[in-house]
């Protein structure tokens, strides 16, 4: 689904990213760990098309198309998802009617007919039920005002209306309390599937408990330096990076 | 020969007339108005004009609201027979010119200000609507103006309520053709514990010029709530004064205009503390695109005695474009201790966060940027508490203009 081949990136002439590479199938769940400064942040910014990010050199396919000079607009109607660490506050634009709004451009990509305000709430109300929403977020202005945790879930909240192939969350567990991110990853869960893959950014093992990875990815100057199953986030876990750095 | 009101006050804004000139780009208070585009105004006054049918007029409402009483003016005049529930209407020409004190006022505003000594001494009738007890305070009353597309159609109106009324007044311009001149002067006095919102709005029209002044008289515990939603036109520019002349009155005035082209958009407003404990608030928003130009100047007086005075005044644009300029100037004078006041402005961009966010969930640029637009407009539109007016305003004109199918 998406091949990442020796990727450099650079945000203000600085390169954040100095090859990184990265293969995911559907169905897999991806988990890139890190130390702080390590690019962590900047992948996701890459993949979603960041206009600040310039891709130096490398290419990165998805569905076996190259996404260079993709525009970020185009790569979500693609099905390419990103979750923000810092969701930003949109002050005045109604939650729900936003969310219909990019659920209907979706569905124009698609070649569907959009749905009417009151479909799209039955859709809502069931997603955010699973989400254990309060029905209130529906009419408040998007992320404004926001908690951190609130934030996160309206997050997953647009995950789990857009249904993207690929999802790239970064960081979704910073803020959570225990039962929020229970519910968060409970939530991420039942998206998960066959034909849709996803990258967990994280710097904690506790995400990786409730959401199991198939793959752990160590980011550390703006490469992975290594790879491996569960086992390596629980010894990251217990022995923080400097291991792998020396 | 017994002069009527208005004849009286026609002759002397003519006779004050000759001694101001229209104008001039190096005046302080005109220095960010297009005056080549005001040049060459026809000051004589617009013939009377057809009208639509008022099935034209009518805003719709949505069901479940009160619906308003209209009064239709036709190029300055009420239309014959027109009549509103609680509301008497008194014609300045059918009155004996017996109020000296009326005259005074009215001319002392008027001194120094070319177009509004123009309207004084061109407009075809003044009016005084005076709001009388027994008026649902939720059942606006629409003043709606149709006004011919050559020469200049001149408004004025007196409205006065009286004391503990509360009401609701929506006034609405709309041109018979393209374009053309408005001169339009409001007064407004409000009488102890009177309260009145006031939402005027003004269609997009590139064409139109729209000149002229609001003035505001209030009384004890009064309260006055005016919102102008504003469309793009070729020259809008407006007055604003408000003399909170007892205690206890309080003031609100908001503004929320969507320039485009080249439209240009210009407040002036002097708010006036006279007395201890009143309060004021003032939030101005525009956006502004292509080459289109906005300029704020508003000045908060506090008198020496007028302790224990709130007053805020706040200016945000938003530029969509490179070529648009906003130009802003908050101001305060403060002459008594213990007050709280405070003012600010702002000119900026959208934030490419914002944008990237908005794109990274399916919407394009253009669409990510109307809808932060909106957003940012929200706050003043909201604040309107018309609702079937408001939405027809951001439908006809902002959604219009930011390529939105329907109001967020």
């Amino acid at each position: 689904m998406l091949k990442i081949q020796d990727v450099h990136a650079s945000v203000a002439d600085i390169e954040i990213l100095k090859g990184l590479s990265l293969e995911v199938q559907a169905g897999e769940v991806h988990a890139i760990m890190g130390p702080n400064g390590s690019g962590k942040s900047t992948t996701s910014k890459v993949l979603a098309g960041h206009p600040s990010y310039e891709v130096t050199s490398g290419e990165v396919i998805f569905e076996g198309e190259s996404l260079h000079e993709v525009e970020p607009q185009e790569r979500a109607l693609r099905g390419i998802f990103m979750g923000f660490q810092y969701p930003t506050e949109i002050p005045g634009v109604n939650n729900a009617q936003f969310l219909r709004m990019a659920y209907n451009a979706k569905r124009v990509h698609q070649g569907l007919d959009e749905v009417d305000a009151f479909d799209f709430d039955e859709l809502l109300d069931e997603k955010m039920k699973v989400l254990e929403m309060n029905p209130v977020f529906k009419e408040r202005m998007l992320n404004s005002g926001y908690s951190g945790g609130e934030k996160k879930r309206n997050e997953i909240l647009q995950m789990a209306v857009l249904e993207p192939k690929l999802a790239i969350l970064d960081e979704t567990d910073s803020g959570l309390d225990i039962d929020a991110l229970r519910i968060v990853a409970e939530g991420i869960n039942r998206l998960k599937g066959p034909d849709n893959a996803l990258i967990l950014i994280t710097h904690y093992q506790r995400l990786l408990d409730y959401i199991k990875p198939d793959h752990v990815h160590v980011l550390s100057g703006g490469r992975i330096i290594r790879s491996g199953g569960q086992d390596l986030a629980l010894e990251l876990e217990k022995q923080g990076y400097d291991w792998l750095e020396k | 020969m017994t002069l009527t009101l208005q004849e009286s006050l026609s002759e002397a804004a003519k006779g004050l007339l000759s001694s101001v000139k229209a104008p001039e780009a190096k005046h302080e208070l005109w220095r960010q108005v297009p005056i080549k585009r005001l040049r060459d105004l026809p000051l004589e006054a617009a013939c009377l004009v057809e009208m639509p049918s008022l099935k034209e007029v009518q805003p719709t409402s949505k069901e479940e609201e009160v619906s308003e009483d209209l009064l239709v003016f036709q190029t300055g005049r009420l239309k014959e027979n027109s009549s509103c529930a609680h509301v008497s209407i008194e014609a300045f020409s059918s009155v004996a010119n017996t109020h000296e004190d009326i005259l005074q006022q009215l001319s002392a505003q008027a001194k120094d200000d070319y177009y509004a000594l123009n309207n004084l001494a061109h407009c075809p009738e003044s009016y005084q609507l005076t709001i009388e007890p027994g008026r649902d305070p939720k059942r606006p009353i629409h003043l709606a103006f149709y006004n011919a597309h050559n020469n200049t159609t001149y408004q004025r109106i007196h409205i006065k309520v009286k004391s503990g009324v509360e009401a609701q007044l929506i006034t609405s311009q709309h041109s018979l053709g393209e374009g053309g001149t408005v001169n339009m002067e409001v007064s407004v006095e409000l009488e102890q514990g009177a309260r009145l919102q006031y939402c005027d709005g003004q269609f997009s029209d590139a064409k139109l010029i729209r000149l002229g002044g609001l003035s505001v008289r209030q009384k004890r515990d009064s309260f006055f709530k005016y919102m102008q939603l504003s469309g793009q036109s070729l020259c809008l520019r407006q007055r604003l004064l408000v003399d909170l002349l007892e205690e206890n009155a309080e003031v609100e005035l908001i503004g929320c205009a969507y320039l485009a082209e080249s439209s240009s958009l210009n407040h002036v407003l002097d708010i006036n503390h006279h007395v201890p404990n009143c309060r004021s608030r003032q939030l101005f928003k525009n956006i502004l695109s292509a080459e289109a130009r906005s300029s704020f100047d508003g000045t908060i007086y506090v008198e020496k005695n007028a302790g224990g005075t709130s007053a805020a005044q706040l200016n945000n644009n938003l530029l969509l474009s490179s070529t648009a300029r906003a130009h802003t100037k908050p101001r305060m004078k403060i002459y008594a201790s213990d007050v709280e006041c405070n003012h600010g402005a702002t000119v900026g961009q959208l934030e490419e966060e914002e944008i990237f966010y908005l794109e990274t969930r399916g919407l394009s640029q253009e669409v990510s940027m109307n809808l932060l637009a909106w957003g940012f407009m929200r706050e003043v539109i909201d604040e309107c508490p018309m609702e079937a007016f408001r939405e027809q305003w951001a439908q006809d004109t902002l959604n219009a203009a930011l390529s939105l199918k329907e109001i967020l």
